[in-house]
C-alpha cells in the first residue's frame, strides 16, 4: 500500500516537472521570437528613417548601397533602386 | 522503485541539458550512448529521449485517472513490430519520406524553437494524445531511432534475467512492460524492442525474479546449438566402432 502511494507521488512529481521544464522552454522560445519580431520591425522602420535623407545623394560612378536596395545601389528620387542617381 | 526515481530524474536532466551548451557536444555524447547500447541495451529510449519521457508521462498522468487500457491486439503487434526497422531501412536507403512521421524529432525541435509545418505538429500532437491510452505507440512501432539503437543492441551482454526458479508466473511483467515483451516466457530478455526501463524489475513482486545480469551466452542459444552438434559427434564415433 505505501509502495503504491509512493509510486503516485513519483509519477505526480515527475509529470509535475516535466511540464514545468517544457512549459519554461516553450514560453522561453515564444518570448524570445515575440522579441526577435519586434526587434526587426523596429530595425526596418529605423533603416527607413535613415535612409530617406539619402536618397538621391549617391554620385555618380561611386558605389552605394543601401539595405532595401540590391548590392551596389541606391534608392533614386522616384523611390527606385538605381545605381547612381546623380 | 528506486530505480524509477533515479531513471524519472535522469531523464528531466536530460532534457534541462538538451537546452544548455551540452547540446552543441550531443554527437560525442550520442557515440558514448551508442557504445552503452552495445554493451547493456537500449539506453536511450528509456532513459533520455524526451519524446520517450513525453509519452511515459501522458500514459503515467492518464493511468492516475483510469485503469483502463487500449492494448494493441496480439496478431497486429507481432507484425506492427517491424514497421520500425523498415522505417529504418527506408531511411538507411535515403528515404526521407519516412522521417514526416518521426515525431521525437519534431518535438525536439518544437522544444529548441523552431517552427514546424502544421503536419509536423498535427503528428507530435496526434502520438502525445495516442500515448495517453496506449503506452509508448511511437516508440514501439514508428521510431526509427529506437530501431537503429534495437539493431545495435542485438548483442548486448547485460540484459534482464528472469530466475525461473522464483518466478511466481503473475505475469505482472508482461502487463506492465511498455514494449509488450512477454518477459514471463523468456529467461532472458534478448528482444531488440527492450528499452530498459526496468518497469518489470521494480513492479516484480517476488524480489530476486528479475534482474539485470551478465548474460550466459551458453543459455541464450549458443548452448543449444553446442548441444545439438555434440551428440552427432559421439553418434560417428560409436558408427566408427562398430565397423
Amino acid at each position: 500500500m505505501a509502495k503504491a502511494g509512493l509510486e503516485k507521488k513519483v509519477i505526480i512529481a515527475h509529470a509535475v516537472l516535466f511540464f514545468f521544464i517544457i512549459g519554461f522552454f516553450l514560453y522561453s522560445n515564444f518570448m524570445e521570437r515575440a522579441q526577435q519580431i519586434s526587434s526587426e520591425q523596429e530595425l526596418d522602420e529605423k533603416d527607413l528613417s535613415s535612409i530617406e535623407h539619402l536618397i538621391g545623394t549617391c554620385p555618380r560612378n561611386r558605389l552605394c548601397t543601401t539595405p532595401s536596395c540590391p548590392m551596389w545601389s541606391d534608392i533614386n528620387e522616384d523611390g527606385i533602386c538605381d545605381r547612381s542617381v546623380r | 522503485m528506486r530505480i524509477q526515481i533515479i531513471r524519472h530524474s535522469v531523464q528531466l536532466a536530460f532534457i534541462l541539458l538538451l537546452f544548455t551548451a551540452f547540446f552543441a557536444s550531443l554527437p560525442h555524447f550520442m557515440l558514448i550512448v551508442l557504445i552503452a547500447t552495445i554493451l547493456g541495451g537500449a539506453f536511450y529510449c528509456g532513459w533520455l529521449c524526451p519524446f520517450g519521457t513525453m509519452q511515459e508521462v501522458a500514459n503515467n498522468v492518464a493511468g492516475l485517472f483510469s485503469k483502463r487500457r487500449i492494448a494493441v491486439p496480439e496478431k497486429a503487434a507481432k507484425y506492427l513490430v517491424f514497421l520500425r526497422y523498415v522505417f529504418f531501412a527506408l531511411s538507411l536507403l535515403g528515404v526521407s519520406a519516412v522521417f514526416f512521421l518521426d515525431a521525437r524529432i519534431s518535438f525536439l525541435d518544437m522544444l529548441r524553437g523552431d517552427l514546424l509545418s502544421l503536419a509536423a505538429y498535427s503528428v507530435v500532437i496526434s502520438f502525445i494524445i495516442v500515448s495517453v491510452f496506449i503506452d509508448r505507440l511511437f516508440c514501439n512501432y514508428f521510431c526509427i531511432q529506437g530501431a537503429y539503437f534495437g539493431v545495435f543492441s542485438a548483442l548486448r551482454v547485460f540484459r534482464i534475467k528472469r530466475e525461473h526458479k522464483s518466478c511466481t508466473g503473475c505475469r505482472i511483467c508482461d502487463r506492465i512492460c511498455p514494449m509488450n515483451i512477454k518477459i514471463s516466457e523468456k529467461k532472458y530478455v534478448s528482444s531488440l524492442q527492450c528499452i530498459n526501463c526496468f518497469k518489470c524489475t521494480s513492479k516484480c513482486p517476488k524480489r530476486g525474479a528479475l534482474r539485470y545480469s551478465f548474460v550466459d551466452f551458453r543459455d541464450v542459444g549458443l548452448k543449444k546449438r553446442f548441444q545439438k552438434n555434440r551428440p552427432k559427434k559421439k553418434q560417428s564415433g560409436k558408427k566408427i566402432k562398430s565397423r
